[in-house]
């Protein structure tokens, strides 16, 4: 055994009773021993110095009083304070949970509709008015949506598909589409004349 | 003795005498705040933990049993508050939750004043930081509330034999640290 160690276990009561008393027969024997434990005591003794304190006795006094404020019952002021903590964590989890999704097929812009053929058939089962409704929305919105990094695998692409085999399905919307060069060559000269003349007896002109 | 006096307090203040539970608070505020302050290390969470101790006490003292003495009972809840204390400050450390002027309002409203013993308490502080709340809490018992292995058995719950085990290696520590620090 190290002799500090022998030191510390008297010092702390851990030597039983023969080896204690062998140690204190060793230390009337051993002057190094003696200035060693000399020295250890002194270290505590230092310590238990430094912890006797002179401090502030109004602390002490007031203590009491500001308990007893505290005892008394008042309502709870409702606060909100805003840790820095949790402004890193909702953030850091929202990123998270967008990657944990990801593997699952999870898409925010494509609720509800993972796939090209799902996204074709759904289109082809609507009524006229929603399937108009949602081409006439996919129209306004079509460059930012069009994008490959925002529809996943060929969504894009069908997406176009559909919406000009949907544009140039049917009569109505042949109409509305019509190219006004294609219309005016359309027309034989006369006809033309006589349209001018009616247009001309009804004022349009 | 002593215990006596505390134990004529408690009932007095059982039967409505408020005056009683100033007496006691009194008495044993000092130790109360100088052992958290020891644990740890400042004056804001000592002051905290001085403060719950004295709620608590006010709270549950007409559940005194009146089989361990009042002092063992006082020390096991201020040294479970502390320990408490310190648990939660490692938690906001580590999720960011600690205010980021902790550091300067801990310093600022302090106690010790006089630069005389702010050296002595900073010194100790150092010290004391460096062992684990375990061994602090041992070391604290026997050295400043001077406290014997079985009186600190008896409010900590623990073994005569772990705690000497504890104090055993909170020395070891301590000596080496000022071994280190004197040869600087």
């Amino acid at each position: 055994m190290k002799t500090n160690d022998e030191i510390l276990k008297y010092l702390s009561g851990m030597l039983p009773e023969e080896k204690r008393r062998e140690f204190e027969l060793k230390l009337q024997k051993s002057d190094s021993l003696k200035r060693e434990l000399e020295k250890t005591s002194a270290y505590l003794s230092e310590l238990k110095a430094l912890g006797s304190l002179q401090a502030d006795t109004g602390y002490f006094e007031n203590l009491l009083p500001a308990l007893r404020s505290r005892l008394l019952p008042h309502k709870k002021k409702k606060s909100f304070r805003l840790y820095p903590g949790i402004a890193y964590m909702v953030p850091a989890a929202l990123v998270a949970a967008l990657f944990l999704f990801k593997p699952f097929g999870f898409n925010p812009f494509m609720r509800g509709t993972s796939t090209t053929s799902e996204f074709t058939r759904e289109v082809s089962e609507m009524n006229d008015q929603t399937r108009s409704e949602v081409l006439g929305s996919l129209l306004e919105n079509e460059s930012s949506i069009t994008q490959a990094d925002v529809l996943p695998d060929n969504t894009a692409e069908a997406v176009e598909n559909t919406m000009g085999e949907e544009l140039f399905k049917g009569s109505d919307n042949k109409s509305q589409y019509l190219d006004t060069d294609e219309l005016i060559n359309s027309i034989s000269a006369d006809e033309a004349d006589n349209v001018y003349q009616d247009m001309l007896h009804k004022k349009i002109l | 003795m002593a215990e006596d006096k505390d134990f004529e307090y408690v009932r007095r203040f059982i039967n409505g005498d408020e005056m009683a539970f100033n007496l006691l608070a009194g008495k044993y505020q000092q130790k109360i705040y100088w052992h958290a302050r020891r644990m740890l290390g400042n004056h804001m969470d000592a002051d905290e933990v001085t403060q719950e101790v004295l709620i608590v006490l006010y709270n549950k003292l007409k559940s005194f049993n009146f089989k361990s003495s009042l002092f063992t009972w006082i020390y096991r809840i201020t040294a479970t508050r502390s320990i408490n204390q310190l648990n939660k400050r490692k938690v906001k450390r580590f999720l960011f939750l600690e205010d980021s002027d902790y550091d300067t309002l801990k310093d600022r409203e302090d106690i010790v004043s006089n630069i005389e013993n702010r050296e002595k308490v900073d010194k100790l502080d150092r010290v004391l930081k460096e062992l684990p709340a375990k061994q602090r809490e041992v070391f604290i018992f026997r050295n400043f509330d001077e406290l014997s292995y079985e009186e600190i058995s008896e409010i900590t719950g623990r073994s005569v034999g772990g705690l000497k085990a504890n104090y055993f290696h909170a020395l070891k520590k301590v000596t080496e640290m000022m071994d280190k620090n004197e040869n600087e």
